[in-house]
């Protein structure tokens, strides 16, 4: 037998007309499946209206906007009005989870002491002695427009190797929320005094379409967390 | 004051750039994102994290927010859609922890059947019983009884007709009437059987 759960849930609002209700009490007259469920349907909303609501954990609010205990937002949700503006972030295919995921993995599993460069071949990681700031930070994200800048010796990038694993894994804990394109660079310097990771992505619309965004974000290479972050069009 | 804008105001201020919008959205949706995710899941902590993912998925998502939706429909679906990513990772756990045993030998998890759930219910309270309820069922009827949303913005919500939502808010309804025990001891719903077979 087919059920009208459908007309059940109107005749509990009282929203049946005369004749849908007429077929509905017919029906009910014959299932007692439905008349047992109507009873329980009718508890059962009763029950759930008498939920309370409950109050949110006190720290949501600074979860989200990270305002909390009157210390300001932090940089990254700052710029984030500027970028909805920008209309610059667009999630497109996730890369930097494939980065540092896979990668990561692959180096614990040979107990961490091997070095094999752990980057996808088409991310450069150099360390710089910059001290960057926001403007410094917009900077690379202009120029990185016209060039990726220069890519790593072979002689550093063996020594560079181990400590890009650290940084990979560090960029995907301060990013993973946030950032959707792809990692193309990874310099190690400093921001506004901080030992620091400067991400370089490529973003884009998605759907095949090419990058049409540079973002480049700034973490604390001591505690992975987000520190500025500057986006330029290409 | 931001305070007396509306959810268009402020997010059309946030796409011009103002965090400040941001964050009254949240703080006037923070409860109620947190009751709903609280009510689909069924663990406060869980509910947190949702919540909190939520935002920082409607953050990113905002700039691309065309208004078509009201902000409090497309910010439910955000909800909603987190929620389901969340109990999806939940049952994908213990998989994985089985996955390097022979997991084809072991005896499934003594899950309470139904009956056993009906035995059982009279001792829970309403939220527990609400973790019962299939999640199909569960996600509408907390949309409709604990949100109160009509039919026709849980259908905007969900992305299915109206008149599935309204079945799903009734099986829902009785599933959590079933969970609560309610018709324990009842004799009519013996003889209510018997006389459907009749």
């Amino acid at each position: 037998m087919n059920h009208p759960y459908e007309q059940l849930a109107d005749l509990m609002d009282g929203s049946l007309d005369e004749r849908e209700l007429a077929g509905v009490q017919a029906h009910l007259a014959s299932c007692a499946s439905c008349r047992q469920d109507i009873d329980l349907a009718t508890r059962g909303a009763r029950a759930a209206r008498s939920l309370p609501v409950e109050n949110p954990p006190p720290d949501l609010h600074r979860r989200v906007v990270g305002a909390g205990g009157g210390r300001g937002t932090p940089a990254w949700y700052r710029w984030a009005g500027a970028a909805a503006a920008a209309a610059a972030v667009i999630a497109i295919a996730i890369a930097l989870p494939n980065v540092g995921g896979e990668r990561e993995r692959a180096t614990d599993a040979a107990g961490g002491s091997e070095v094999s460069l752990p980057l996808a071949g088409d991310v450069e990681y150099s360390r710089e002695e910059q001290d960057y700031d926001a403007d410094a930070l917009q900077d690379l994200a202009q120029s990185a427009t016209a060039s990726r800048g220069q890519m790593a010796t072979d002689a550093a990038a063996a020594e560079l190797a181990g400590d890009s694993t650290a940084a990979v894994r560090c960029v995907t804990r301060a990013f993973d929320n946030q950032q959707t394109g792809r990692l193309t660079r990874l310099i190690r310097a400093r921001f506004e005094g901080q030992e620091a990771y400067i991400a370089v992505y490529l973003e884009g619309p998605g759907a095949g379409e090419p990058p049409d965004t540079v973002a480049v974000w700034a973490a604390s290479s001591k505690d992975c967390t987000v520190l500025s972050y500057a986006s330029a069009r290409i | 004051m931001t305070a007396s804008e509306t959810d268009e105001l402020l997010v059309r201020r946030f796409q011009d750039g103002s965090s400040d919008a941001f964050e009254t959205l949240v703080q006037r949706h923070g409860a109620r994102v947190y009751n709903l995710c609280l009510r689909i899941l069924g663990d406060a902590e869980e509910a947190a994290d949702a919540s909190q993912e939520t935002f920082l998925a409607a953050l990113r998502k905002l700039s691309s927010f065309r208004g078509d939706a009201a902000f409090t429909t497309w910010l439910h679906r955000v909800a909603v859609n987190t929620c389901y990513d969340s109990l999806r990772k939940k049952r994908r756990r213990p998989m994985l922890q089985l996955a390097p045993d022979e997991g084809d030998e072991r005896p499934e998890p003594s899950l309470p059947t139904p009956d056993h759930a009906e035995g059982v219910a009279l001792s829970v309270d309403v939220a527990q019983a609400l973790a019962q309820v299939p999640e199909e069922f569960r996600v509408v009827l907390v949309l409709a009884d604990v949100q109160d949303l009509p039919y026709e913005e849980i259908a905007a919500v969900l992305d299915i007709p109206v008149g599935t939502v309204k079945s799903r808010v009734f099986r829902g309804r009785a599933a959590l009437g079933k969970a609560l025990g309610v018709t324990q001891g009842e004799p009519s719903g013996a003889s209510r059987t018997s006389e459907e077979e009749a």
